[in-house]
């Protein structure tokens, strides 16, 4: 069955590599009991820029954002996560085309993206850097697109992997790393 | 093209006694992730990004009170904001931080990040792969861009 904010959020697939190439990180789900300030140690335990927190109403992100918002309303770690996290994320499916993902967290100013698989669960967060890499992995750069990678500190070697078209063709070996 | 012409946001300050939940008000309402912090003679002192408010104050029970200069970053590597762009790399790569902040004639002008100039990559990207795409999503920036020619 497809979550309900699929129906109204799924980035439309297209020509480019799809999504499911990247190495995506973990999408770390917390319960509706969750502090902000567990939630925060949550990110910089898994090193995650963003969190799902699955509220009866639906699935919500705790992002960085949502954090430093929580602070300015002067609400305190022990503040319910799911009060300032945000509803109804924006989801991308690991079919859609990387640069439709990256163009859609630039026109709505996140760094992240929770990414579903064809039956609508989600499979793994997408940063805004790891787009980069895939992207980038596939592209004949210049030299300047060189120097960018460098900037970024990504590695030369692509990090983008082939998967198998089908159900459910997803990351299963997808490790751990740094999104900051 | 010059560093600060790719700044995408506009400068925000805050000064170094200000409260965490200040600074996050700041980052809130001007939707930046980082703000300059300054002294009272506005000597800039460090950065503080919204990334340091989740780690080093709401990860550690910091409350919303706390200074800002508790958490912020005091390393505060600066460019010319007249600067080629592309020197920007090197520096971003040299010292391992994700935001640069521009000076002119001493003063901090604005704060360049990695993802300002991902976002002329992206630009280019979506040219030459999807000029259409690229138009709708970057329309103000597509107007003086010729389109990318055929390849």
């Amino acid at each position: 069955m497809t979550h309900p904010a699929l129906e109204r959020h799924v980035v439309p697939g297209g020509p480019l590599a799809p999504v499911g190439v990247a190495e995506l990180g973990p999408a770390v789900e917390l319960p509706t009991t969750s502090t902000l300030g567990e939630a925060a140690a949550v990110m910089v335990e898994r090193r995650v820029p963003a969190v799902l927190i699955a509220a009866p109403r639906g699935l919500s992100i705790l992002a960085e954002r949502d954090v430093v918002a929580g602070v300015a309303a002067n609400l305190d770690g022990r503040t319910l996560a799911v009060r300032v996290a945000t509803p109804d994320p924006v989801m991308v499916s690991e079919d859609s085309p990387l640069l439709d993902a990256v163009l859609t967290m630039l026109r709505r100013d996140v760094r992240a993206l929770p990414v579903c698989n064809g039956h609508g669960a989600v499979v793994g967060l997408l940063s805004l850097r790891q787009a980069l890499e895939a992207v980038l992995a596939g592209v004949d750069v210049p030299s300047w697109l060189g120097a960018f990678r460098g900037a970024l500190r990504i590695s030369v070697t692509p990090v983008v992997r082939h998967v198998e078209p089908g159900p459910g063709a997803g990351n299963p070996d997808r490790s751990e790393r740094s999104w900051s | 093209m010059q560093a600060i012409d790719a700044v995408r946001k506009p400068l925000a300050v805050v000064s170094a006694a200000a409260t965490l939940q200040e600074a996050a008000e700041q980052m809130d309402e001007k939707a930046v992730g980082a703000l300059l912090v300054v002294v009272e003679d506005g000597t800039p002192v460090g950065i503080v990004t919204d990334r340091d408010i989740v780690v080093r104050a709401v990860a550690h029970a910091i409350p919303p009170d706390a200074r800002v200069d508790a958490v912020m970053s005091r390393e505060l590597v600066t460019m010319e904001a007249t600067a080629d762009l592309r020197s920007a790399f090197g520096i971003f790569r040299e010292h391992a931080i994700r935001r640069l902040p521009l000076s002119d004639d001493g003063d901090i002008v604005g704060i360049l990040t990695v993802d300002d100039l991902f976002v002329d990559l992206v630009a280019d990207l979506a040219d030459l792969v999807r000029p259409v795409t690229g138009q709708v999503i970057f329309g103000h920036r597509e107007v003086n861009r010729p389109l990318a020619a055929a390849p």
